[in-house]
């Protein structure tokens, strides 16, 4: 009886949050005349409103553009973040606290406040309406060290010790020995990292205004509420629809990863 | 020849802490040189800047004759064996035990020769698939130990090998490295906090306190004339008696209710030259029950009456705790009948092995053998 409550209780949490997702993307193979109501199943199942939806924008090319972006910043953040973090937890220097307490506090810094400097930056540098004025300001990542040195502090020392013996310099140390024994935290980082990227609008809507070079995001963004879409709802909600499913793909793949990873701080030797 | 050479080498961190001061110690080759001293005495410190692993802050250290106190760990011709064995966690036996040879370039068949090698001389040859996480603890150290013969290093370093793994397991692999080091000729430089495994290994032997070198010598020197009285105490085991007292008269006096020596004249002679205060050190195995049958030596003289707290029946022998005004004692005696409670029994010391220390600066006194 007790369980069969909890159940119920649970089941219905379920509903609340699924609902809406499920609805929006059934809702896109609806005829536009159907959305609308609170029904989930189409009478017609149709492609229209995706149709709709690369006729009218370059959605293929921003996806292309968003994926060369977080590319390039998540690898970017793997490497040099790895490497901020390996010498964060295992290599000993003069301020090394220092220098991890003061990376800490950028991380309490909202990013708004860095808006206007970034701004005039990258206007100064000339890299407005290019893929590097998305690119340069993230790749790197405070919370993505964090995390990195956290999971690379619980690694045995006399390992990397071993290894520096048997003839590694410090980089072949990160990327033969570091690298494989902390995957999930690999992983756990290029993930909220892409996560924070792929929805990345403000940044893009400030530096981008040549079509060629939007950002999926931004593309979708300007598309819906900037009137390309007339105020249709089914293209509306099915370039949604496509601005989610890389997300989606993401999290399913290394979902096993990510749940570990959040679940223990590493791998033990 | 000298294989390791270290002279006034030092250590001090950057928060003024000195780890190790002023250690002179050279290693000839082939020889099975231990480092050995309580916890935070130095030694592991000292092992680490012969790897290059800690920087060296005073004097030089050679290998095989060339000044190497700033060249990098893989450049100093060394192998390494650490207390937790080190293996790397994702690589198989073989790629742990090849992994360094890759890295210095060598030949795919060498490697797999030397590798294969390593195996058969420690037994490994069945698990040279296996990652570390499958095997037991004796295995993991076996396959830190093939890691290192197979770079057939200049010098073997091993950081408190054994202390991981269980009493029995320690013996053998203790007979294991031992063996090892015959059979490859090879120079060892071997750090452990264990005495007995110190004085079973050892050629010689590097008693350290505090960061510093107190002796140097072979086991059974360190153990006939400790040069004070930290190296008497550490080595043995049971550890030696002290009692702390003056000469008085022919005699040692530890005080109201303690020992009484009768002392020969060399010894008396040597003692009255002294400060006065003085301690006296007799091993349990040179305390000889007085009328119990044993066969005594000639220089055994009634010296304490003690009433044991503690009476540990060894089998083949007793070892009779008691106290005295000065501090505890342990007497290893021959096989007896259990004793009553508040029993005493009356002891005699060896009067040919006693040891004799400043009882202020605990330096060994000499008193002619």
């Amino acid at each position: 009886m007790r369980k069969a409550l909890i159940y119920l209780a649970l089941s219905a949490g379920a509903v609340v949050f699924a609902y809406p997702f499920v609805w929006m993307v059934l809702a896109t193979f609806k005829p536009e005349a159907e959305i609308g109501n609170l029904s989930l199943l189409p009478s017609v199942w149709t492609l229209e409103s995706y149709r709709l939806v690369f006729e009218t924008i370059p959605i293929v090319r921003a996806f292309l553009n968003s994926l060369v972006v977080a590319a390039v910043v998540i690898a970017s953040v793997l490497v040099f973040g790895s490497a901020t973090a390996y010498s964060l937890a295992k290599l000993r220097w003069k301020g090394r606290d220092t220098v991890f307490n003061l990376m800490l506090f950028t991380m309490m810094v909202p990013f708004m406040v860095m808006l206007i400097p970034l701004y005039t930056m990258i206007v100064e540098f000339g890299w407005t309406d290019s893929l590097i004025g998305l690119i340069v300001p993230f790749m790197m990542n405070a919370t993505a060290v964090l995390i990195l040195r956290q999971s690379f502090v619980t690694l045995p020392t006399d390992i990397l010790d071993a290894a520096r013996i048997d003839g590694c310099g410090e980089w072949r140390i990160l990327f033969t020995i570091v690298w494989p024994l902390s995957i999930p935290a690999l992983v756990t980082a290029g993930i909220i990292v892409f996560i924070g990227n792929w929805n990345e609008v403000l940044w893009p809507l400030m530096v981008i205004r040549n079509e060629d070079w939007m950002t999926m995001p931004q593309m979708v963004a300007l598309f819906t509420v900037g009137g390309g879409a007339q105020a249709r709802l089914g293209p509306q909600l099915a370039a949604a629809v496509l601005l989610a499913l890389p997300i989606a793909a993401v999290y399913l793949v290394f979902q096993r990863h990510f749940i570990a990873s959040l679940a223990s701080t590493g791998v033990k030797g | 020849m000298e294989c390791v050479r270290l002279d006034g080498v030092g250590k001090t961190y950057d928060n003024g802490f000195v780890a190790v001061r002023d250690a002179d110690l050279s290693v000839e080759e082939g020889e099975f040189l231990v480092l050995v001293g309580p916890s935070g005495c130095g030694k592991s410190t000292l092992l680490r800047m012969v790897a290059g692993l800690e920087s060296i802050t005073e004097g030089t250290l050679h290998i095989g004759g060339r000044l190497v106190n700033t060249v990098a760990p893989k450049d100093r011709d060394i192998a390494m064996v650490f207390q937790n064995y080190a293996l790397y966690p994702h690589l198989t036996v073989f790629d742990n035990m090849a992994f360094g040879l890759k890295l210095r370039k060598h030949a795919k068949e060498d490697i797999r020769e030397r590798v294969t090698e390593a195996a058969q001389i420690l037994g490994l040859e069945d698990i040279l698939a296996s990652r570390p996480k499958e095997l037991s603890g004796g295995q993991r150290q076996r396959v830190a130990v093939g890691r290192a013969i197979v770079r057939q290093p200049k010098v073997f370093l091993f950081d408190e090998p054994l202390s991981n793994l269980d009493a029995k397991l320690r013996v053998q692999m203790r007979a294991e490295i031992r063996a090892l080091h015959q059979r490859l000729d090879a120079t060892m430089l071997y750090v452990t906090h264990d005495q007995v495994e110190a004085m079973t290994m050892g050629d010689r032997i590097a008693v350290m306190r505090a960061g510093v070198i107190e002796q140097l010598d072979t086991p059974l020197n360190l153990y006939d004339f400790p040069v004070n009285r930290f190296v008497a105490g550490f080595i043995g085991s049971p550890a030696m008696n002290f009692f702390e007292g003056s000469l008085v008269g022919s005699s040692f006096r530890e005080g109201e209710g303690g020992a009484v020596v009768s002392l020969t004249e060399a010894q008396v002679s040597n003692l009255a030259a002294g400060s006065g205060s003085v301690v006296l050190g007799v091993r349990p195995e040179d305390v000889y029950e007085v009328g119990a049958g044993a066969a005594a030596p000639a220089g055994a003289v009634r010296s304490v009456t003690v009433a044991p707290t503690l009476i540990e029946q060894m089998g083949s022998e007793v070892m009779l705790h008691a106290s005295t005004p000065t501090g505890p004692m342990v007497a290893r005696v021959a096989r007896r009948p259990v004793l009553e409670p508040g029993e005493s029994v009356d002891l005699a010391f060896d009067r040919a092995k006693l040891h004799f220390f400043d009882g202020v600066t605990g330096v060994r006194i000499p008193t002619g053998g």
